[in-house]
This record gives C-alpha cells, sequence and structure tokens, in this order.
C-alpha cells in the first residue's frame, strides 16, 4: 500500500534549488504531491547516501543551513502522510549559497588596472566566474566588439578559491587616447557563466585621477604646473561631447563624454598648483617657477 | 625661468604719489573698500602701450581699491590668455576679477578663473573664449578683464607678471609671439 502511494507521489514531485540567504545555507523548492501531509528533506555529501533528515512539515520550499562550505551537498526530498512515506525525489547538488563578503579595494582611480579581490565564500572552484558591473560602464560602438566599448573592463577571466575570487580590473585610460573611466560609483557582483549562481553586489567606486589635469605641457614652465594654458586649451574644446570632431577623451577629465564645466571645475580648483606626486599644491611651484 | 616685468622707475613714481597726497576717486566701482586706511590707486609701467604690448592700467578705484585692468594693444587672433600676478602679499591683497571687452566680442561668453595662492601673493590667471569659435583681433587697445586689488598700507607696491601667454585660437591655441608684457604697482596713499 505504501510503496503505490509513494510511487505515484515520486512521479509528481520535482526538486529544485533556490536561493538562500547566507552562507552555509541551500535553498531547495520542490512541486506538491497531493496527499502529502509533509516533506523530508534528505541529505549528505555523496550523491544517493543521505547521512541527514529534517522533517520541514507541509511545505514545498525551505532553507537548509549548518552546512560545511566549498563542498557539494546532495539533496532529495520525500513526502509523507498517514499511508506512509514516498520514495526520494529526483536528486540535486550544489555548493552552498556563494556570498560575497567583501570587495576590495573598494575605490580606484582613473588609469590603472588593480586586482580586486571579492572576499567570501563558496566561489565554485568547478565554475566559470565573470564580473557584472552595474550601471555597464560602456558606450555604443559601432566599430567594437559586440557594437560597445567599455571603459571599466576586466582583462582576464577571474580566477577563484573556495573563498576568493580575484580579477584584474581596468580602469581607463590606462594607455593611449581612449575616453576615461566615468567617474562614480558601480556595484560590482559575480555571476557563474552557467547561469547558476549570482551573487549579491558591493560597490566599487571609481575616482578621478588628477595627475590628468595637466593638459598642457608644452614647455617647462608649465610642465607639472596647472595654469592658465591648460584651461585655454580646454576652453577650446568646451562643450565638445565624445564623438564630436574635437573631442579628445584628455580633457574629459570626469569620463561622461562630455568635455564642459565639470571638467573645468577640476581645473579651476586646483589652477595655479604642481604635481607633487598625489596632488596639486599651491605651495609647491615656487621651485619650478623661480 | 622667471619672467619679471616690472620696470624700475616705478620707485620714483611711488614716491610721487605717496607725496602729493592724492586720494583716489570715489566713483563707487569697486565697492569693495572695506574700512579704508589708505587711498588706492594704480600706476602703469607702460602707459602709453604700442601694438604688441600687454599692459596693465589702472581701472576704476574706490577708498582702498583699485580695479587693475588687462589690456591688450594691436594684437590679433586672441582666444586665451594665462599669466601670473605676483605681489607683496603684506602690502597688497587680491579681491577679485572681472570681465572685460576683448573675449566678449560677437556676444560671447567667456570665461575667467583666478586661483593660485593668494595669501602669499600670487594669482595665477585664466581668461579664454569658450569652443570653436575664432579668435579676437584687437585694433586699438582692448580689456581683457580686471583685477582688483585691496591696498593695505602706504607705498607702492610692484606687481609683477610672470609666466605669460596670449594664445590664439588654433585647434590646440599657440601662444602669441612677438608681445611685451608690462605690469605696474599699487599704490597706498594715506588718506
Amino acid at each position: 500500500m505504501a510503496k503505490r502511494f509513494a510511487a505515484v507521489w515520486c512521479m509528481a514531485m520535482g526538486l529544485w534549488l533556490a536561493g538562500a540567504a547566507s552562507a552555509g545555507e541551500i535553498g531547495l523548492t520542490w512541486s506538491s504531491s497531493s496527499g502529502a501531509a509533509g516533506y523530508k528533506v534528505h541529505y549528505g555529501t555523496s550523491p544517493g547516501v543521505y547521512s541527514k533528515t529534517v522533517d520541514v512539515g507541509n511545505v514545498t520550499t525551505t532553507k537548509v543551513s549548518g552546512l560545511t562550505d566549498c563542498s557539494t551537498w546532495y539533496f532529495a526530498v520525500s513526502a509523507y502522510n498517514a499511508a506512509g512515506t514516498s520514495e526520494y525525489s529526483n536528486e540535486v547538488g550544489s555548493w552552498p549559497r556563494t556570498t560575497v563578503s567583501a570587495l576590495n579595494p573598494g575605490a580606484i582611480k582613473q588609469g590603472s588596472q588593480p586586482t580586486l579581490s571579492f572576499d567570501g565564500a563558496n566561489f565554485d572552484t568547478s565554475k566559470e566566474w565573470e564580473v557584472v558591473i552595474t550601471p555597464e560602464p560602456c558606450v555604443p560602438d559601432a566599430g567594437a566588439p559586440g557594437g560597445k566599448r567599455c571603459y571599466l573592463y576586466n582583462v582576464q577571466k577571474p580566477t577563484a578559491t573556495c573563498n576568493r575570487v580575484q580579477v584584474v580590473e581596468t580602469v581607463e585610460p590606462t594607455a593611449g587616447s581612449v575616453r576615461p573611466a566615468m567617474v562614480g560609483t558601480y556595484q560590482m557582483s559575480l555571476r557563474a557563466k552557467d547561469g547558476t549562481r549570482q551573487t549579491a553586489s558591493k560597490p566599487f567606486k571609481v575616482d578621478i585621477n588628477p595627475a590628468r589635469f595637466d593638459v598642457n605641457k608644452s614647455d617647462d614652465v608649465t610642465k607639472n604646473r596647472l595654469d592658465g594654458k591648460d584651461a585655454v586649451w580646454m576652453a577650446k574644446r568646451f562643450g565638445v561631447q565624445e564623438g564630436g570632431a574635437t573631442y579628445d577623451p584628455g580633457f574629459d577629465f570626469d569620463g561622461d563624454g562630455w568635455i564642459d564645466g565639470d571638467d573645468l571645475a577640476h581645473l579651476a580648483s586646483n589652477l595655479g598648483g604642481c604635481w607633487t606626486g598625489s596632488a596639486w599644491n599651491m605651495n609647491a611651484c615656487i621651485a619650478n617657477l623661480q | 625661468m622667471k619672467r619679471a616685468w616690472t620696470v624700475l622707475a616705478l620707485a620714483v613714481v611711488a614716491v610721487a604719489w605717496t607725496g602729493c597726497g592724492s586720494g583716489g576717486s570715489d566713483d563707487g566701482n569697486p565697492s569693495d573698500g572695506g574700512s579704508s586706511t589708505v587711498a588706492a590707486s594704480f600706476v602703469a609701467d607702460e602707459p602709453a602701450p604700442a601694438a604688441g604690448d600687454v599692459t596693465l592700467q589702472e581701472g576704476s578705484k574706490s577708498a582702498n581699491t583699485v580695479s587693475v585692468l588687462v589690456n591688450v594693444t594691436g594684437v590679433n587672433d586672441v582666444y586665451g590668455a594665462s599669466f601670473d600676478v605676483e605681489f607683496d602679499p603684506t602690502k597688497v591683497e587680491y579681491v577679485g576679477h572681472s570681465a572685460g571687452n576683448v573675449l566678449e566680442s560677437g556676444s560671447h561668453k567667456p570665461q575667467y578663473l583666478v586661483g593660485g595662492s593668494p595669501g602669499n601673493g600670487r594669482i595665477v590667471v585664466f581668461a579664454s573664449r569658450v569652443g570653436a569659435v575664432a579668435g579676437v583681433d584687437v585694433a586699438g587697445t582692448g580689456t581683457l578683464m580686471r583685477l582688483s586689488f585691496r591696498v593695505k598700507a602706504e607705498g607702492s607696491f610692484p606687481m609683477a607678471i610672470e609666466v605669460p601667454a596670449l594664445l590664439n585660437d588654433a585647434a590646440t591655441p599657440t601662444p602669441i609671439t612677438g608681445l611685451t608684457w608690462h605690469a605696474g604697482s599699487a599704490v597706498g596713499v594715506g588718506s
């Protein structure tokens, strides 16, 4: 009697992984079986061998916690009622939920290639990971692969260990005359390319690189000094958008695609300063000018 | 390389101003005179500029504040300007700046900026037309911009123009050659 009852259930039940809240957890959901009074979740670290069982009651979704990170856990569900217990459902296996606890560094200046570290848990090393950035740091470009050109991107596949994913991120302009990364805060997350994993995002800030303000290096006096020549050069290109004939990304300090007042303001606030290696300092010019 | 344009004759002029006790006109512009202890004025190094000269000239004055005109004479294709003005910060204080009439030609709206370290006696000046517009041909004399200073003591206090350039309207603006820059002195006379 119980066996026949169970066989019907097995045909009706399907088990899937579902989202879960934190590391050490796996979410499960399954289809209901008619006549079920409740369900049991069976799990263990070997396929088909379930060392643990938990009665979750008459629900069709649950989170199983207390799982060891960075190992594959296998699950099946059975239904029960007064007549007995069904056979196992199909089996699913997974690492516990992937989580990101920190992203370092959280801020970087334009014109660099930092190694970003996503620290957390359960970065399944069997999967290929990719960095997802929002808002998308790209602009349309018919001549570029995919019809867009990005100013914030990773140059190689991320490398994963259980607790860390690292990726070398390019924050333009690293060379040549390319549009700089637009300053501001982005959200970065990791996603498994097979679509099975997506972490929560962490903020990543792109800071302006003040070393780029010195656009005019035409003579020894103005080299390494911000003065009116730099500003006149910028003024000549003022109001030009990327794509315009006179657009020069070297003057687009904030990377917003426009040479505009925001850019000039950066020059203005440092006008008269000399470069110290990290900032423009009004008092650093004396030696240059004597 | 430092390029100062103050002339030696200033000392003589300063004595004359100080000695005659002349007060400045009180025309209300500039109006930021504050509590006056001296009457301010400005004596140009080159009061009669010729073609190719960029000079500092006296503008309006009020109590202890004087407006200094940055004048351009007989120069073509002026798109922008870049220069520093150096002064003794214990005697002279930079107050502010305002537009001239050269760069505004054609109802244009140029940009003016003054930075640097006024408290240390050095301002860095920028004035420029904006965008893809032509430079201005200055026939005769026009005013690039005005700089206002407050004179804090009696005496003549030379100003120097340093690293000066007028730039043309080339795609990458280039310094106009063959120019001569002349500065002047701020003067404070007991009132």
